[in-house]
This record gives structure tokens, C-alpha cells and sequence, in this order.
């Protein structure tokens, strides 16, 4: 049933300085997790997701992309990134082991 | 204190007399219900003498410095200096970007899990509700 939603998770786990992955839905539910991320940060991330779309509700009428903002937290050398889609919210864990290059 | 007090209070007296001024201007021009009673003699209302700055500095005469001198000047931009160095910059908080790799990465990931998730469905084998077999 949930087959593809467990690969996809296993699939980003993989990824070099991946951690951990979570996917929540509209509620905060968590619909599925890999890794070492707690089930439990579902909500918190939906809620953080969902507060930071509201700081620019004018760019969101002009640019679609602006009603999804990815947000980065940086703790230590970890860092969490999350986004929400519509229905979903994704929160992915990362660990800091080499300086990935920016642009 | 007392002394910034003071410093204080000469800044707003200067303001208001400023205020006053152009008052009087406006009032020169165009006559209003106020111009007799700023003219009028008999009126010794402290509120309404405040019109020139002599007549402040008469009714406090140790409140106010005369003149302002190069270290009045240094007091007040030591003032200025205080108030200011409170307010924070937001160059304190913009300490690191986003990585591009990290969007990327988020953006496929989603995306991916929108269509697992749309492919979840629930086939009903049995019956939802059960009815109760009441005696």
C-alpha cells in the first residue's frame, strides 16, 4: 500500500549526509519515517513550515514557488531542512561532514 | 542624570520653539482664534508665553545650558550612541545560505512522496461497520 512512500524515504536516507527523513501530512501526522529522525518532530515541522509561508503572503499571490519556502535549521553540525507541498511536509535531517560547495 | 535631564529638556524646548515660530508665521498671515490672546498683555499664561525661547529660559534659568558648547555636542552623541547600540543588525542573523544541494534534494524528494502518496488506497475487504448483535 505504502510501498512507494517507503522507498522514496529509504531511497533519500541513502543520499550522502543524510541522516534521516520524515514525511508529515496536512495534520502533522507523520506518514513515514527512515533513519535517525524522531516520528514524533512531524507536527513541529508541519507547524514551522506553515508559519513561515504566512511571512510573505504577498509573494506567494505573485510567485507559486514563494508558498513553499525551504527552511534550514542549522544546529551544530547538523542541519534540519524542511519544506511542505500542498498536502505534505518533508523534513530531512543532515549531517555536516564536508563543506558542500554553494552557489 | 540630572544633567542628561537637563540636556533633555533644552532639546524639546528647542523643538517647541521651533513649533512656536511657525506659528507665529501662519498666524501673521492669516489671523485666528488664537492671535488676540497671544498679543494680549493681560494674559500671563505660562503655556502660551512659551511662544519665545527668552521667556523659557527665563522661567528656568537652571534648567537649560545657554549656550551649546563642544561638550554639550559630546554628550548628546554619547546619548545617541546608547540608545542606538541596542538596536540589533540584521547582518548578526544572516550567518549562513541555504545550499542549493539541500533545495534540490528537498525539492525531488517531495515531489517523489506526492506521487507515493497519491498511489495510497484503501480496499475495503470487509465490512466497515459491524453491526452490534443485540439480544
Amino acid at each position: 500500500m505504502e510501498t512507494q512512500l517507503e522507498k522514496v524515504l529509504s531511497d533519500i536516507v541513502t543520499q550522502p549526509d543524510t541522516v534521516g527523513a520524515l514525511l508529515a501530512n496536512r495534520q502533522g501526522l507523520c506518514l513515514g519515517a527512515k533513519g535517525d529522525i524522531n516520528p514524533n518532530v512531524s507536527g513541529i515541522g508541519m507547524a514551522i513550515s506553515d508559519q513561515v509561508a504566512g511571512l510573505e503572503p504577498r509573494n506567494a499571490v505573485a510567485q507559486p514557488e514563494a508558498r513553499h519556502p525551504t527552511i534550514c535549521l542549522y544546529s551544530g553540525n547538523r542541519r534540519c531542512v524542511i519544506q511542505r507541498n500542498g498536502e505534505i511536509t518533508g523534513v530531512i535531517y543532515k549531517q555536516h561532514t564536508s563543506v558542500p560547495t554553494s552557489d | 542624570m540630572e544633567y542628561v535631564h537637563s540636556v533633555w529638556n533644552y532639546i524639546a524646548s528647542v523643538c517647541s520653539c521651533l513649533h512656536c515660530a511657525e506659528d507665529v508665521g501662519a498666524q501673521n498671515i492669516e489671523p485666528n482664534e488664537r492671535t488676540h490672546l497671544l498679543v494680549d498683555p493681560v494674559n500671563h499664561s505660562p503655556a502660551l508665553r512659551r511662544s519665545n525661547s527668552d521667556g523659557l529660559s527665563n522661567d528656568y534659568p537652571t534648567h537649560f545650558p545657554k549656550k551649546m558648547t563642544k561638550r554639550h555636542y559630546l554628550d548628546l552623541y554619547r546619548i545617541q550612541q546608547c540608545l542606538l547600540k541596542d538596536v540589533p543588525s540584521h547582518q548578526f542573523y544572516i550567518t549562513k545560505p541555504i545550499y542549493a544541494k539541500d533545495t534540490l534534494q528537498m525539492k525531488l524528494f517531495i515531489e517523489k512522496a506526492l506521487i507515493g502518496v497519491n498511489q495510497i488506497q484503501i480496499d475495503h475487504k470487509e465490512a466497515v461497520v459491524v453491526p452490534f448483535q443485540i439480544p
